[in-house]
């Protein structure tokens, strides 16, 4: 466990390092705290131990190419900008929401609002009140900025009024927004100065002192590297900002990350299905530590066209489904590192369906016969992924599996844009990819059920007035889970999707690093960094 | 010498504008809308079609081409799609990586190819010089990125000798640039440097065998005069050439090269904008390759001029 040879120096000298600081890390007590003022995700070692002057070398295989929230495309993207900017709320690790410059928040009797308190007394670095009116500022940039990523998330929001300093409420498209605090917890909630945005600062490459977060961005290289320097001033949340600097830097592949994790030039590197292997031998040594966490959504699904002839009769999608065999792909193409799926969330979400998993049977001779009683033979189909991804030999597996049940599928590789937009036009029937990792299911049914990718289309007319009442404002969490259930249901009943498997990530550490085992968002393959400890 | 670089410069200009504009259509007409990738999957179709008008993606090809050759004229690239920095800036500062890279390449090359040429050549038919034709021939074979795991393994993460990663310009730290060089340009050199011995060694063995060699000999000369001074100027046209090309193609190599050491050069860059689909910064790296092709043929051809005399005239 106590072998690193992890060091703080940005690179390496020509000596080895291999002293063992034995006892610092094993002595530290595990403890979760969860406290009012942050989420407090940490296993905390001692205080002692923590050293607060270090820094803290991230190797990560998405690159971060702005730094602006809402130009960010991919999920990875926002751990780096959650150190610079505070979000209205944060999201626990189950998934309660929980505050952050909102103390607390509640929906209007009628839905038509949602009321958010402000932390009082907490400024943006360049000295500006993070207010009401900064929060609207932000808000509003979110919605209109153009080409903005998070637009369609905040859509629920009709417009933002400013009651108090302390108080701004959202009002809401009429029977929507349920959704709306865990969409709050992401990129779409984070909070930027309103002087910066009237001064028309370029956020996306100098952010400067816009953001009222713990760090500030001292060197910024789109795709490459991005370096956070604690801000001066006290933070609001003790428990945060333990680190002095953060390197966020991107490696095209999690291999040469581990390298360099080995070599002690990396303190934390990001692995996905491939390299979990690798991470598993190499924590077994001791030389690392291995953080592994399954992915909240799937990360192979099959999207299809039901209004193609090839997926018009329901039986024959079923006949798909049953004929996939997610338990050997997951052994033999991935060693075991993922999960099976048949439905949208992993059990660890409060929407996940305990009885929809007992449809995860791999039933061949089923499938043949759904055919045989469909009166359909020859079932043959083209299914697109984007290219040289993992997507490609998972497809093959499908492709050999469905073989077996007599049902034929040409197999086609394509850039990632042609794929996905080929597919929403309707030039391909068939798409194998992930199901967007989203904690918030309403977002879920925007992106991929009922708009996007249209998963649902088909029976649009039973979930479109499910889904409508599970994003009323006011419903429990409980009242919610129920609804989305029926709707898991449903498509599984109509096998409108077909969910396949879902990856393990894993994080690989120096054992100096703390926190890593709780950070939030991990499940997403992203990160939020800001509670994580190094000790000496 | 002033009638060739005028020749060179001529002929590349129009070279550049036909191949940038065949780079142009191969782009358009890969699959995929840049737009589409840019607003994310999740997009509306609104929000796609703002930024296929923000970014002219509407316009025809030839309006569009003719636009960036306008501003690539007056030296202005573009903005990324993706960043919306300026291409010439990202250009620049990769370029800073990937000249280092194949300046130490360079170094290793000669040094090496010198080395192991002359010694192969003066031993000829030897047991060093078999030694040196083994050696060459398991290098020549060997795929770069293979031996740059291995030196990985081996000097970075077993004994910790050098860097894994990373790059420091050299106006930051020469030392800290040279040592995190080392490796990428040992693993991009190992098999020109390779190529380079086995023709030097050819070259030098056959001057080596000549009347004017054993005349110099007979005059009392130091086997060490007749080769620096003498033979290797008569030998060096064909390594010269190899030198040259090898220059020439090293950028091809060290987008692999600079993937496995996590260098910020233009390789990474290249692969980050085909992927992204940012079509300013795939041009600009198209044009920056053929200017930097063009300049390495040019250095090779004013080389002969200076090797040899007779091509002078």
């Amino acid at each position: 466990m106590s072998t690193s040879r992890s060091g703080r120096r940005s690179d390496r000298q020509p000596s080895r390092r291999t002293r063992i600081r034995a006892g610092i890390v094993l002595a530290a007590a595990a403890a979760l705290t969860v406290a009012c003022s942050s989420s407090g995700p940490a296993s905390t070692p001692e205080t002692s131990a923590v050293d607060t002057e270090a820094t803290l070398r991230i190797g990560y295989v998405g690159p971060v190419p702005s730094l602006d929230p809402t130009q960010q495309r991919l999920g990875g993207e926002q751990g780096a900008t959650f150190l610079l900017y505070d979000r209205l709320m944060q999201l626990g690790n189950d998934f309660e929401v929980k505050p952050m410059l909102a103390t607390s928040w509640e929906f209007a009797p009628d839905g038509s609002y949602l009321e958010l308190k402000l932390r009082e007394g907490i400024t943006f670095h360049d000295g500006t009140p993070v207010d009401a009116t900064a929060v609207k500022a932000s808000l509003e940039r979110s919605k209109t900025a153009p080409g903005s990523t998070v637009a369609q998330s905040l859509s629920d929001i009709k417009s933002v009024e400013v009651i108090d300093p302390t108080t701004v409420r959202l009002v809401l498209e009429p029977g929507r927004g349920a959704g709306l605090p865990t969409i709050l917890t992401s990129n779409a909630g984070e909070i930027m100065s309103a002087k910066a945005i009237a001064d028309g600062r370029d956020l996306a490459l100098a952010p400067g002192d816009a953001g009222s977060g713990p760090y500030l961005v001292s060197e910024f290289k789109p795709n490459e590297i991005v370096v956070f320097e604690r801000a001066p001033r006290p933070y609001w949340d003790s428990d945060a900002a333990k680190i002095k600097r953060i390197e966020i830097r991107y490696m095209p592949q999690a291999s040469v990350g581990l390298n360099a994790l080995r070599s002690g030039q990396l303190d934390m590197v990001l692995t996905t299905a491939a390299d979990v292997q690798s991470v598993q031998k190499l924590a077994e040594t001791g030389a690392v530590n291995k953080s592994e966490f399954s992915l909240l959504t799937p990360s192979h699904a099959l999207f299809m066209h039901t209004d193609h002839p090839a997926f018009s009769d329901p039986q024959v999608r079923a006949a798909i489904s049953q004929a996939i065999d997610r338990e050997a792909i997951c052994r033999d193409l991935l060693a075991g590192n993922c999960d099976p799926r048949i439905q949208p969330y992993a059990s660890n979400h409060w929407a996940y369906v305990k009885e929809l998993d007992e449809q995860l049977t791999f039933t061949p001779e089923q499938a043949q016969q759904t055919l045989a009683d469909a009166g359909v033979a020859g079932v043959r189909f083209p299914l697109v992924f984007t290219a040289g991804s993992s997507y490609e030999s998972v497809a093959q597996v499908v492709q050999s599996q469905l073989a077996q049940a007599g049902i034929t599928v040409d197999l086609m590789p394509l850039p990632s844009a042609e794929a996905f937009t080929g597919f929403r036009e309707g030039r391909y029937p068939a798409y194998l990819t992930t199901v967007t990792a989203s904690a918030e299911p309403s977002q879920l049914m925007d992106t991929q059920f009922l708009g996007g990718y249209n998963a649902a289309d088909a029976i649009r007319d039973v979930v479109t007035p499910i889904a409508e009442q599970a994003d009323k404002p006011g419903l429990s969490r409980e009242e919610r889970a129920k609804l989305y259930g029926q709707i898991w249901a449903e498509v599984n009943k109509a096998t409108t999707l077909i969910p396949i498997i879902s990856n393990k990530v894993a994080w690989a550490y120096s054992p100096k690093v703390h926190g890593v085992d709780e950070m939030p968002w991990s499940w997403s393959g992203g990160f939020e960094l800001r509670y994580l400890t190094v000790t000496r | 010498m002033v009638p060739l670089v005028a020749r060179r410069v001529l002929i590349t200009v129009p070279l550049v504008v036909v191949v940038s504009f065949l780079v142009f259509l191969m782009i358009d007409l890969v699959p995929g809308d840049p737009a589409v990738k840019l607003a994310g999957e999740n997009a509306s179709a609104e929000r796609i079609e703002a930024i296929r008008e923000q970014l002219h993606l509407a316009d025809p090809l030839l309006t569009r081409y003719l636009t960036w050759l306008g501003g690539s004229v007056t030296g202005d690239l573009g903005r990324s799609f993706v960043t919306n920095q300026e291409v010439g800036g990202l250009l620049w500062t990769a370029l800073g990586a990937t000249a280092s890279l194949v300046l130490v390449t360079a170094v290793l090359m000669v040094v090496i190819g010198l080395v192991l040429g002359i010694t192969a050549a003066v031993n000829h038919g030897r047991a060093a010089d078999r030694i040196v034709v083994a050696l060459c021939s398991v290098l020549v074979a060997t795929p770069s990125f293979w031996l740059a795991l291995l030196l990985v393994v081996f000097f970075a993460v077993d004994y910790a000798i050098f860097p894994a990663i990373g790059f420091v310009p050299l106006t930051e730290d020469p030392a800290r640039w040279l040592y995190h060089l080392v490796l990428p340009g040992l693993a991009l050199s190992a098999r020109p440097s390779a190529e380079l011995t086995l023709q030097l060694r050819a070259a030098l063995t056959e001057v080596l065998q000549r009347d004017f060699v054993t005349a110099a000999s007979a005059r009392g000369l130091t086997r060490a005069q007749i080769v620096g001074k003498h033979a290797l100027k008569n030998a060096a046209v064909p390594a010269v050439t190899v030198l040259g090309f090898r220059l020439a193609e090293i950028i091809g190599g060290a987008v692999v090269i600079e993937t496995v050491f996590s260098l910020p050069g233009l390789g990474p860059l290249m692969v980050q904008s085909v992927l992204g689909g940012d079509v300013p910064v795939i041009l600009g790296i198209v044009v920056l390759t053929m200017l930097w092709v063009a300049l390495f043929n040019l250095l090779t051809d004013l080389s002969y001029l200076y090797l040899n005399p007779k091509a002078r005239t």
